[in-house]
């Protein structure tokens, strides 16, 4: 299956998404088009912390989409409820 | 501006089905466990009514549900609506109006965790019959820090945070004996579905319960107990 | 010695990965790149911290050997050790655990913005991700740009999640004035340039008066440092750039004063902000 078929078929779901350039994004599927793929960002460590020099990738998942021919792997998130 | 979502906010908005840990995998497991015969079976904190639809076809007794969230009990009526013998009310376990030893069965899936303990259990354990049993499936923890139970309790307002045998002693001391226990896989295999439309409010929520969920991954569990009501005669009963 | 022999942990890295598949890469890059760095954060797992720096541009397990050979010819590390010795005296700064490795030229944003190098630093250590061709001035830049926030963080202690986003853009404002005041204004952050008195009023009003004392483990802290979902990018370090650049025109100092001036201090001297 494309990564766009995949996204378009699991609109709502938490996913992990690996790029090429080895980022990690984890988010909600919220909208796909056959270029880029828009997720609300789950971020599941931010104590790792640090001051940065302005670049921060995490940023892309949300405003820019991620474009899919970027995505290496995607996989659903393992996610609960209390 | 920044105004924050509850957890408990956070899941009556999202409204979705199965928001327990284990998802339909974990009601499976004490679905088949149930005793045959029950004439009248109480859940409390029944959601979207997912658990009650599952219950009607496994067995014949009448079905209470309560939730405390109007939201959650106007989802549940609408999915059984065309089941028979079901009521679902909007009531909170502190104002059950049911009278005593008047159920078979109880069944919380991890409803009771958020509740205080002392006066939930107790209150529960009146309303069922002798012999009757409690289905219970909770957060369970092992282990932590002061530190981090605190933070676990303040983010899902938790009256208390209990061990695993932390829950043995308190359904031993209210009166249970035989419990069944078992841990249960908190994950979902099933992969959980979203609503549309979340607020910035709900995400960053959901976020923050993700995040603790990481974190916490290897100190939070989920138990099963299954716990039979001790019998009438047994307080006279001295060896 | 306080800055360690990244160098070796590379080639390693690059020497290891032929023939591996893109899964046994990853874990490779996190047990010889990020493992080692677990001894310098508290309780935090190889695999977020691998996933927390190549947030912020640490090279990805795609690095190939040519690459990585061009940049070990390029002795950044003896090159930043000469940069920290001589800011060190200059500030009487504290000696950080320091880290140089390559930076991930793939990304875009990065290489469009930043030239592809940027860094990350804490109170007790630094890194510099620097992509293969960097000019020494443009590793100066980087380097006073971190090295700032850690003496500033060391002079005003407070454990790291206690820092609010007030700290934050006073912080990033500092280092961001440091290098445009002593390299040019063509280096550092091409995002943060010098805006109106009104307009900067009205990004303190929007972003930042409400929520100063927001502390960064709060979600929407990196939202309005970094800019995004609906918030300017890089917002945070614009606000923060102009405040300082304000302070510094009234009221001179040295740069080491200006490390050790408080936020309460810096902002009161300010007269375009808006008084609560």
């Amino acid at each position: 299956m494309s990564h766009y078929d995949f996204c378009r078929q699991n609109v709502g779901r938490p996913v992990k998404i690996v790029t090429h350039d080895g980022i990690v994004h984890r988010g909600i599927i919220r909208r796909v088009n056959p270029s880029k793929v828009f997720i609300d960002p789950l971020d599941a460590r931010r104590g790792a912390g640090g001051y940065g020099y302005g670049f921060f990738g995490y940023g892309r998942g949300l405003g820019l989409g991620i474009a899919l021919g970027a995505i290496a792997t995607i996989a659903f998130l393992p996610f609960f409820f209390w | 501006m920044f105004k924050m979502v509850s957890y408990q906010e956070l899941i009556s908005q999202l409204g979705i089905d199965y928001t327990h840990p284990g998802g339909k995998a974990a009601t499976d497991k004490w679905l088949k466990q149930i005793p045959k015969n029950l004439k009248n079976v109480l859940e409390v904190g029944c959601g979207t009514g997912e658990t009650l639809k599952q219950l009607r076809d496994h067995t014949t007794a009448f079905l209470y549900g309560i939730d405390n969230c109007a939201n959650m009990t106007t989802k549940a009526k609408n999915k059984t609506k065309d089941l028979h013998h079901m009521e679902i009310m909007q009531q909170n376990i502190e104002d059950l109006s049911f009278i005593h030893q008047f159920f078979d069965l109880i069944i919380s899936e991890s409803v009771l965790a958020f509740t205080p303990i002392d006066n939930s259990l107790p209150k529960l354990t009146n309303l069922l019959k002798p012999n009757g049993q409690i289905i219970l499936l909770e957060m369970t923890t092992s282990s932590l820090l002061p530190q981090d139970k605190e933070r676990i309790k303040t983010f899902y307002q938790l009256p208390q945070l209990l061990s695993k045998e932390d829950w043995l002693k308190q359904l031993l001391d209210h009166g249970y004996e035989t419990v069944y226990l078992e841990k249960v896989e908190k994950e979902s295999k099933k992969p959980i579905t979203l609503p549309q439309h979340l607020s910035m409010e709900m995400l960053q929520t959901l976020n923050e319960h993700f995040q603790l969920n990481t974190i916490y991954a290897n100190d939070l569990h989920t138990y099963l107990f299954i716990a039979k009501k001790r019998g009438e005669n047994d307080d006279h009963i001295c060896n | 010695m306080t800055i360690y022999a990244t160098d070796k942990w590379i080639k390693e890295f690059t020497n290891k990965k032929d023939r591996k598949d893109r899964k046994e890469q990853y874990l490779l890059h996190q047990s010889i790149i990020c493992e080692p760095l677990t001894h310098f954060f508290e309780d935090i797992h190889s695999e977020f911290i691998q996933e927390h720096l190549l947030r912020h541009g640490l090279f990805s397990p795609n690095l190939n050997k040519e690459d990585s050979e061009q940049w070990i010819q390029q002795n950044y590390l003896s090159k930043v050790n000469k940069i920290y010795q001589k800011c060190k005296k200059a500030w009487n700064g504290p000696d950080p655990a320091i880290f140089v490795f390559p930076s991930n030229e793939e990304i875009r944003e990065l290489k469009e913005w930043y030239n592809s190098n940027t860094g990350l630093s804490y109170p007790d250590k630094l890194f510099l991700f620097l992509q293969k061709n960097a000019k020494n001035r443009e590793i100066v830049a980087l380097f006073l740009h971190e090295y700032s926030h850690i003496c500033r963080l060391n002079h005003f202690p407070k454990k790291e999640m206690e820092y609010t986003l007030l700290d934050a853009i006073i912080l990033e404002g500092i280092a961001e004035w440091i290098v445009r005041k002593k390299i040019g204004h063509t280096y550092g952050n091409k995002r943060i340039e010098k805006i109106s008195d009104e307009l900067l009023a009205d990004l303190w009003k929007t972003w930042i008066a409400p929520q100063q004392q927001m502390t960064r483990d709060h979600p929407k802290h990196d939202m309005i440092m970094y800019g995004f979902n609906g918030v300017p990018k890089n917002v945070g370090y614009i606000i923060g750039y102009n405040i300082i650049q304000r302070y510094m025109t009234k009221q001179p100092c040295s740069i080491t004063t200006l490390l050790q001036t408080s936020n309460q201090d810096i902002l009161a001297t300010v007269d375009s902000l808006p008084r609560n």
